[in-house]
Parts: structure tokens; sequence; C-alpha cells
């Protein structure tokens, strides 16, 4: 399989770039905290949040921050898509080398300098329940990985199926960055947010699927339970749609021509 | 059925014109329309297993098309196209394997890696067995010396080390058809002629199918026996270069610099002689004339300083062929 020497590659490249990787991963740290420490501070002002207590809303805000870390190690290559890769056509040299052109736009754009995020995630999370969560019953840790990956998909296939809009535009911009500012409401409990905004983020852009859904299978909530268990299913179905949406695209792909 | 077949080969693109301004912005975000471009119309052709054949033709005429077509990059709008029984489209990865491409404008290395990492990334990729790594890269280090150049940086190559490391890398996986895509563009002659006689000899291996385009005819006599000529999409002559000129009338012609400006009573001998600057004159050879008679005569009569010899460009050609119809 031709993947293990193109990500052997890649780390070697981002390790060359010493200087720039070190920058990467100081900025993305300082931006990441800004988020827990506001959670902290605003509620060490008032008790809950349309009933929601502090540890419960920075857990979640935990989940979605290491979903959405994940997201930006792995799919940064769907933010160049557009413009380096169909405009301007540098997708002919992934396509007349053997192996998926989809696998290697990924690789090849793969950030570790967004790493801490995912760490900082998981960290906050285990900080929820130094604050005071309720631990959840052992049995519940097993479904973590599913639920992280099941968000990573869910979040990867829509923006995937975003970017590839690009193979029919043929405009410079890309609605990448502005589809992505709509994760910034799955790090909270969707149901603060009026039922236009939850139901935009169940069935239209599903990145509830991608933060709270999954967090609050480990909140002692159980009447959110069916949307929990429906996270590695939507993960499936919207990668599988964000896949062949490039697929799709590919056949348009004019290689600069048009 | 020939190795590489096209049939009916169809390829359309869409233009879409944008109107100035921002309102035109607007206009075409909300109304993106556009008209339909034909790029390669309905072309058909075949080649067999270990030729040499150039695409020639003026820009636009369809040929770096052609060659995205067969090599898997762009579907087509209409047609078919097999390479040994492949569709390069449908069965890209398993087509890929077995094709090597270079293309002159643009680079397939990396530009972060040196040319020996590029080298062993590829080696990896397309599963090369070591023994069979270090023998062909031995072979190139001698043939296209580019074993000086690994611990470079790709970014680092000038123009002419880097085509020699391309070409090198199209070669690793020992392809059954190597594509170049104008592979001679901006080269100085002597990185020119030792890409020429690598390739001939390539050819004469007989192993490898070659497909290059090109507007240096230079590179077809050197490599390619047979030239598909394209204009507009379509495919206007297939056969020998030497065919299509015989054909055409447009021969090869002499260039002069002369050591003094003559008067036009000199230049009579030389039926069609026109001046291409104060003291600079061309003779086109004519039909049944010898290369070496117009020579003589043109030493005899002026005073010659440089002289040379051109071969038509594509250009000239295409447009004589399309008043000869």
């Amino acid at each position: 399989m031709a993947l293990a020497p193109l990500l052997a590659q890649r780390i070697r490249t981002k390790l060359a770039y010493r200087g720039d990787l070190a920058a990467g991963l100081l900025s993305g740290l300082l931006l990441a905290v800004v988020g827990p420490v506001f959670i902290t501070t605003l509620f060490h002002h008032i008790p809950a949040l349309g009933g929601w207590t502090g540890p419960e809303v920075l857990f979640v805000w935990g989940f979605a921050d290491t979903v959405s870390g994940c997201f930006y190690v792995l799919f940064q290559g769907l933010y160049t898509l557009n413009r380096r890769y169909v405009l301007g056509a540098e997708l002919d040299r992934l396509l007349v080398r053997p192996a998926d052109p989809y696998v290697q736009l990924l690789v090849d754009n793969l950030a570790f300098e967004e790493l801490p995020s995912v760490l900082l995630g998981l960290f906050v999370m285990g900080l929820a329940f130094a604050w005071g969560l309720p631990a959840p019953e052992p049995w519940r840790w097993a479904m973590l990985p599913l639920l992280l990956a099941g968000g990573l998909a869910t979040l990867g296939g829509t923006v995937t199926a975003i970017a590839s809009l690009g193979f029919h535009l043929h405009h410079r911009g890309t609605a990448v960055g502005l589809v992505m500012q709509l994760t910034t409401f799955a790090r909270y409990p969707l149901d603060l947010f009026g039922a236009p905004l939850r139901w935009l983020l169940t069935v239209g852009v599903p990145f509830g699927f991608a933060g709270f859904y999954g967090a609050a299978f480990f909140l002692p909530r159980p009447e959110w339970a069916p949307f929990s268990w429906a996270v590695p299913l939507v993960g499936v179905v919207t990668m599988a749609l964000g896949y062949g949406a490039f697929r799709v695209g590919l056949r348009k792909y004019g290689s600069g021509g048009g | 059925m020939p190795w590489i077949s096209a049939e009916g080969l169809t390829r359309r693109f869409v233009v879409r014109p944008r109107a100035a301004g921002l309102a035109g912005a607007l206009v075409g975000l909300l109304r993106p329309g556009g008209t339909e471009k034909t790029a390669l119309d309905a072309v058909s052709f075949g080649i067999e297993q270990g030729e040499a054949v150039a695409l020639i033709g003026p820009n636009g005429a369809g040929k770096s098309t052609t060659v995205k077509l067969l090599t898997g990059i762009l579907k087509p709008t209409a047609g078919v196209v097999r390479v040994g029984g492949l569709d390069p489209w449908a069965d890209r990865t398993a087509h890929v394997k077995r094709l090597g491409v270079v293309f002159g404008q643009r680079t397939q290395l990396w530009w972060d890696l040196s040319v020996g990492e590029a080298f062993e990334l590829l080696a990896a990729m397309y599963e090369v067995p070591s023994a069979d790594y270090r023998a062909r890269l031995k072979r190139f280090d001698e043939v296209l010396g580019v074993g000086p150049l690994l611990g470079t940086p790709v970014r680092q190559l000038s123009l002419g080390e880097r085509m020699r490391c391309e070409l090198a890398a199209a070669l690793l996986h020992a392809p059954e058809l190597l594509v170049l895509d104008e592979p001679t563009v901006g080269l100085d002659v002597a990185v020119k002629l030792r890409l020429r006689a690598f390739l001939a000899a390539l050819r004469d291996e007989g192993r490898t199918t070659i497909l290059l385009t090109t507007h240096d005819l230079g590179d077809v006599g050197a490599l390619c026996p047979r030239v598909l000529l394209l204009a507009e999409g379509r495919l206007l002559h297939d056969g020998p270069l030497e065919v299509l000129a015989a054909r055409l009338g447009g021969r090869r012609r002499v260039r002069v610099t002369l050591s003094a400006e003559v008067p036009d009573a000199a230049l009579v001998a030389f039926p069609g002689a026109t001046r291409a600057g104060a003291a600079e004159v061309v003779v086109p050879l004519r039909d049944g004339e010898a290369m070496a008679e117009v020579v003589r005569g043109l030493l005899a009569a002026l005073p010659v300083v440089d002289l040379h010899v051109e071969e038509p460009p594509v250009e000239q050609l295409v447009a004589r062929y399309y008043e000869g119809k």
C-alpha cells in the first residue's frame, strides 16, 4: 500500500520546518485555551445555564474540541481542495499516482500542529470530572473511541461534500471555513439554542453528532441516549456521502481547462 | 485492437465568461451559465506497444487534453479510450501503475524533499523491488547524471536538472507507457540533446511506448517516426513527419546572417527569399531542390557570416494544411 511512505514523507516535511511547526503548536494551544477558561469563569458567577451545570458544559466542550481537533489534523486538505487542487490543477499530480486521490489529498495536508487541540480536549474532559461531574458507568468508556470516530467522520464527511462543490462551481472561494463556524454551536448543549438551529445541526449540517450528541452519552442525561447511539451510524453515512460527492466531482474535474 | 486505442474521443469544457467588476461577479454568482468549448472532437487513433509517437499542433489544439485523457486525469465526454485493455479513468489505479508521466510545466516531485527522498518515496509507492531500484538509479546516474543531485532539495534544482530528475522519476518503476507533455520546453540545447539521446535509447529498447507532445520539431525528428497533428481538437494528420511536411510543401529553410546589407538584386537568384532583418535573409527550400545546392549558391553569391537550417514550425504546417484544403 502506498499510504505508509506518503505519511512518512509528510512527517519528514513537517519536521523540516521545525520553526513553523512550533509556532503553529503554540498559537493553536493559545486559541484552544480560550474556550475552557471562558466556561469555568462563567460558571463561577452563575450556578447553571438552561439546566446544565458547569462541569457538564465543560465536558461537552472538551469532547467537541477533541473531535474538531482531530478534524483539523486530518482534513486540512479540504480547505485548499478548491483553490490549489481543482482550480490550480494540482490534482493532476495525485491522479497519476497509484493511490486514492482523496487519501492522497488528506495525507499531503496533514497538520500535526493542530494536535495540541486534541490533547487539550481530552484534558478538559478529565477536568470536568475533577470539577464534580459524576462518573458514568465504566462500560460507557468503551464507546468513547467509537463516538469520537463517528463525530470525526460526520465532520469530515460533511465538509468533504461542501469542499467538493468546488468541482462544479468554478469560484475561487470555498464555503468550508463558513460551514466550520457552525461547529461552535455543537460545543454546547443543543437545547440551549432555538429549534431552527437545533434542527439545522441535526439534519441539515449534522455537526450536533460531532459534538454534543456524542458527549451526552457520558452525562447523567438518559433522554439524549438515542442521539448518542446514532452517532456512529451518522458518521458512516455522512462519510460515505462526502466521499461519493468527491468521486462525482472528479468526473467534472477539468484539470484547469474548465 | 491496438495497445492504445481511441475511438471518437471527445472532451468538452464549460467556459464561464466573467463580466467585469463587482456587479459582474455578483451576476456570475447567481447565474453561473457558460458556453461549451470542444477541446477534443471525435479523435480516433491506435498506437502499438513500443511505438514512439509525437502529438503536435498549435496552442489549444487539444494535445494536453489528449494526454490527460490517456493518463486518466480527465474523463472523456464521449468516445472510448483503452490502454492495454484498461479504461484509464475508470481503472485509474491499475492504469497508472504502468504509466510514467513527465509534465514540463509542472513538477511530479515534491518541492520540500530532496531528489533522493522523492525517488525513494516513488519507489515505495510503486513497490519497486530494491534491487531493481538500485540498478535503475545507477543507470539513470550514468545517462542522465542524476547521482550528484540526489541530496539537493527539488525546489533548488535548475530547470535542466529538474527535467533530468523528472524523467528518471517517471521511469523508476519501468512503466510500459511513458507520456511526456512538452518535456523540452525552456531547456538549453545541451540538456535537450541529452534528454533526446536518452529517450531515443529507451525507444530502441522497444519495451516502452512513448507519447510526447511538443512544439519543437527537433524532438520529433530525433524521437518519433510517427506524428499526430492536432488542430482545434481535430486530428489532421497521422503518419511520418516527412510525409506531412512533403505533402504540405512546408519544407526546411535556410537562414543566413550577412556581413553587410545586400541590394534586392542580389536576392533575385533565390526565389521566395525574405529579409528577416538588416543583414539576415531566409530562403525556403522548394520541392525537389537539394539543400546542398541552395547552401552552395548562397555561399557563392552572398557575404555569408553564419548559416543555419530550420525545420518548419508547427504553426506553419498547420497554416499550410488549411491553405491546401
